[in-house]
């Protein structure tokens, strides 16, 4: 007959998923969070919030692209020691850049243009270096094993209970429910 | 939450995979015999840069058939980059209104915005790449939405690209 609280492995497999759902519990919510963002990157931008508005600093009265880019910075009331460096990219695009990716751009005939900001999108911009993993190197591993231990989760939880809400009870149809979604959508034409 | 995790990772697994490296035979010939590229200071992306001396985009630019396919390490001031994705950086040539984009299988390296106006020093494959009105359109809607601009109806579509299919780089502040 098994001990009180079933078989050994049963009791062991409740510890584990326990323990293991404690461990991963906050990092699985950045997963949960990050997923969600990236997946709707065609609609926005997960990284960043960039803005970006007109601005209008004059005809550049120079052909010296380092004088435009001061009278630019000196226009604008920016800080010159945020800027990066700029570059003539077109006959009617003169751009300054600026720390963070941001940027003026203007036409130097008219000074007429935008100026883009950018920042990072605070914790967002973390969990996804940390889900799509940008961050290369030891946390490749780190992510691996974090992998395997949703598998066995995914797996190990099938068996966490017994009789009817069990698996071989209801807990079997939720599975195959679980299963046939994916398939019905790589299926539909 | 853990079926939403796991799907999750899985999606990141298939991005996150190595990209299986471009080499043509005649890239095969060359590379090895090409001496190692000095150290560069700067940060690494992918597998750095390897060959030794770059390749003016202006001469790039003026003789596509010679280059395409071959393997070239290019620099440049970074002039726009993926600002979702990461996947490509524009970087700008030796002579006035040229550039060219250095473009990166998503997930593989990830460009930072903040690499703009930045100093790139980047090796790939030159690829032409014939364009239908079609694709060309279809890439002037995307690029235009991935910038935030609108689309420009003016200038004629262009009937091919020229990309740099990006292996490694390095970026740093200043030349």
């Amino acid at each position: 007959m098994a001990p009180e609280g079933g078989p050994r492995w049963f009791r062991l497999n409740r510890s584990l998923h326990r323990d293991f759902g404690y461990f991963f519990a906050v990092l699985t919510a950045l997963y949960a969070v990050s997923g969600i963002a990236v997946n709707h990157v065609d609609d926005w931008n997960p990284n960043y919030a960039i803005s970006s508005g007109p601005v209008d600093v004059g005809a550049l009265d120079t052909d010296d692209l380092n004088v435009a880019a001061e009278q630019i910075v000196a226009r604008l009331h920016l800080d010159p020691a945020e800027v990066r460096g700029h570059h003539h990219s077109a006959p009617t695009q003169f751009k300054v850049f600026l720390d963070e990716g941001g940027e003026v751009s203007v036409d130097p005939a008219s000074g007429r243009g935008t100026l883009k900001r950018v920042q990072k999108r605070a914790g967002l911009f973390q969990a996804n270096a940390l889900h799509l993993n940008r961050l290369k190197g030891v946390w490749t591993y780190v992510a691996d094993a974090y992998a395997v231990v949703l598998l066995y989760l995914a797996v190990g939880g099938l068996f966490m209970l017994k009789g009817k809400t069990g698996l071989g009870g209801r807990g079997k149809w939720f599975v195959l429910a679980g299963t046939l979604l994916p398939i019905g959508f790589l299926l539909a034409p | 939450m853990l079926v939403l995790s796991l799907a999750t990772i899985f999606a990141c697994a298939e991005s996150a995979a190595p990209t299986p490296e471009v080499a043509t035979p005649a890239q095969a010939a060359a590379t090895p015999a090409s001496p190692a590229a000095a150290p560069l200071e700067g940060t690494v992306y992918g597998t750095g840069v390897t060959l030794p001396g770059a390749t003016p985009l202006s001469a790039i630019l003026a003789d596509i058939p010679r280059y395409d396919g071959q393997r070239v390490r290019v620099e440049g001031t970074v002039t726009e980059v993926c600002a979702k994705r990461g996947c490509w950086m524009e970087i700008a040539g030796d002579q006035a209104f040229q550039s060219l984009r250095f473009k990166v299988e998503d997930g593989v390296i990830t460009i930072p915005i903040e690499a703009k106006g930045r100093y790139a020093v980047a090796e790939g494959t030159v690829h032409k790449i014939e364009l239908t009105p079609e694709d060309a359109q279809a890439m002037r809607e995307h690029e235009a939405e991935e910038q935030g601009k609108p689309v420009d109806t003016t200038a004629p579509l262009p009937t091919f690209a020229v990309r740099l299919a990006g292996a490694g780089a390095v970026i740093r502040d200043r030349k």
